[in-house]
């Protein structure tokens, strides 16, 4: 079942700097993308590549410049009244940074209980018992509830962060790369939690990520961004054994494997920094950069197309497909 | 209970200031003796209670005015007046910023740039002039004083409060606050203008160290306070007339140390509210 889908999404941001004719940044161009229900969609990229941008775009957080995205069915940004405010609800977000994502004024018991009580998810008698609830299941003590965001950890804030996204029973939480900025001790832990919850409440999970590793594991499907295009979208599975895209290759050669003996093959590395995406390189975004580069990279820009034996595993380079997989 | 320990906090780090602490007995003692003035002056600060230009001495502490009145009790009851239009027209000012620079930073767009622009307006304007103009217009009083005061000082405040939102906006608990569908009145007034107000509370000290030179000023120049009701101001304003500067010292020295203590003062405690605040400290 199609929950969430994206059709032709573009957004711009003006540059900083200038003044009489400002450049803009191309953060998402023609973006196409269909989410299922109860899948997680895992997205990489370098940063820069857009992919926090097409997170806040899919759930209404930001508005795109044209193209539309469409919620079971519904045009996200023609809806009004009581049905934006339950879809608005049915969409959360936990962010990367958990030092900036809880006011540092609040407890966390007023953190949690505000959208409960505003949205008649509980009332002022049971509000206590639901935020007891929350933090357990997000693995806190309800007594934290009392303290403030600064008494405590990454980690924990972390949780926090999620028993938030999780208060309003979502349907879809975007994940913008959650464990990043946290320890790696602690990275597995709100990895498995996050999948916990997932098989517990049947959400859709987007998990934006700027390296393959941690997503690898957790994802249904993944999708790879370049300058703001997607390049490459397959099933986790298929797009590690049969890589078409010459970026999707790069970036899995460039995780780090832990195996000493075995080397990485320099050919294989990328040269070269992510060009601006003010002025992108023309035809395909990747030309610059791309080992398989021809002429006819930096004219046409190439569009995702289904490589010959499955139909959902898409790919954004011609050379590679008449080259065939890896 | 844990607000209570971040106030605690606070005020740990605000004790470690040496001239602050000093500063706020020095500014407590002066509010406590303006507030109980009519119990610790001892004359009617406006009647004739003793000879004309009395040197210190003799009943008169600090002497007495070129027309017998008693300097000590005209000093006191000029404390309270300079307090008056410190805090009063710091609350209007602070009031009016915190109002504007919160729609200008939230609502943005077409709002953001006609408040901005008129900002700018008042900021570019000569600002003593201004003020003296408007007290022209107004007629020279306190209430009017205070209100002046309080309409030309708003555009720092303002400022500090639009910039703070501007980058309160896109942190990640406003935008938390945004997808979980809270209302707009509730981000402004719950999420974002509490992270505002430590900035604001400090500027605010600044605000009325200003608020306390500019009466002075402009009692000085005639247009503030007017006599027989004294002000820090017009007390000095005797100054100016030259017998009074070298023969009768006691009667422009006593008040200009008092406006030079309170607002070193004022600005010795806004410095540690500032430390105090700054986490990184």
């Amino acid at each position: 079942m199609t929950l969430l889908r994206a059709e032709n999404l573009y957004r711009t941001f003006p540059a900083a700097g200038g003044f009489a004719r400002r450049k803009r940044v191309r953060a998402v161009t023609d973006i196409s993308l269909t989410m299922y229900e109860n899948e997680t969609l895992g997205l990489v990229g370098e940063s820069g590549s857009g992919k926090s941008t097409l997170g806040r775009l899919l759930i209404g957080l930001d508005q795109p410049d044209s193209g539309t995205v469409y919620y079971r069915g519904q045009d996200l940004s023609q809806l009004k009244g009581q049905d934006k405010k339950r879809v608005r609800t049915e969409m959360q977000i936990v962010f990367q940074d958990p030092w900036a994502s809880l006011n540092p004024r609040k407890r966390i018991y007023d953190i949690l209980s505000a959208p409960l009580l505003y949205h008649n998810y509980a009332t002022k008698a049971d509000v206590g018992t639901k935020v007891a609830a929350l933090l357990e299941k997000v693995g806190l003590s309800p007594e934290s509830s009392e303290r403030y965001p600064h008494e405590f950890s990454g980690g924990q804030r972390q949780r926090i962060g999620i028993a938030r996204a999780l208060s309003l029973n979502p349907a879809v939480i975007v994940c913008d790369e959650p464990v990043s900025a946290l320890d790696v001790s602690i990275q597995a832990q709100i990895l498995n939690l996050l999948q916990e919850l997932q098989d517990e409440y049947n959400l859709t999970l987007l998990f934006i990520s700027h390296g393959l590793a941690s997503i690898k594991y957790l994802s249904d499907r993944i999708a790879v961004m370049y300058l703001g295009r997607i390049v490459e979208i397959a099933g986790a599975e298929k797009l590690f054994s049969s890589t078409y895209h010459p970026y999707t290759r790069a970036l899995i050669m460039s995780s780090p494997v832990p195996d000493p003996y075995r080397r990485q093959e320099p050919e294989a590395l990328l040269s070269g920094e992510i060009p601006s995406n003010i002025d992108p390189p023309s035809g395909c975004h990747f030309h610059p950069r791309c080992p398989l580069a021809e002429d006819s990279c930096r004219r046409e820009i190439p569009q995702l197309t289904p490589v010959p034996d499955d139909l959902t595993h898409l790919v954004a380079c011609p050379i590679a497909l008449a080259g065939g997989g890896l | 209970m844990t607000e209570n320990s971040y106030l605690r906090t606070i005020w740990k780090r605000f004790k470690r200031h040496r001239l602050a602490m000093v500063s706020l007995v020095f500014l407590s003692l002066v509010i406590i003796i303006a507030l109980l003035a009519p119990l610790i002056a001892p004359y009617h600060p406006d009647r004739i209670s003793g000879d004309f230009g009395a040197p210190p001495g003799n009943g008169h502490l600090l002497g007495t005015d070129d027309v017998g009145r008693d300097v000590l009790s005209r000093l006191i009851y000029a404390t309270r007046i300079s307090l008056l239009v410190g805090v009063l027209s710091t609350v209007i000012s602070t009031v009016i910023g915190v109002v504007l620079g919160l729609v200008s930073g939230f609502f943005g767009k077409f709002i953001d740039a006609i408040i901005m622009r008129f900002t700018d307006m008042v900021m570019s304007f000569p600002y003593l002039l201004l003020v003296l103009v408007a007290a022209a217009i107004f007629g020279p009083s306190l209430l009017n004083i205070i209100i002046i005061l309080g309409f030309v000082n708003w555009p720092g405040v303002a400022r500090l409060v639009r910039g703070n939102v501007l980058s309160l906006r896109e942190r990640a608990f406003v935008q938390g606050a945004l997808v979980a569908g809270m209302p707009k009145p509730y981000i402004l007034f719950s999420e974002i203008l509490p992270n505002t107000m430590a900035p604001v509370l400090i500027h605010s000290s600044s605000v009325m160290a200003f608020s306390i030179l500019d009466e002075a000023a402009l009692s000085f120049l005639g247009m503030g306070v007017q006599t027989p009701t004294a002000s820090l101001g017009n007390m000095l304003g005797a100054a100016t007339s030259q017998a009074v500067l070298t023969d009768l010292p006691w009667l422009w020295i006593p008040p200009g140390i008092v406006i030079v203590l309170l607002v070193m003062s004022v600005n010795f405690i806004g410095d540690a509210i500032r430390d105090a605040f700054d986490p990184t400290n």
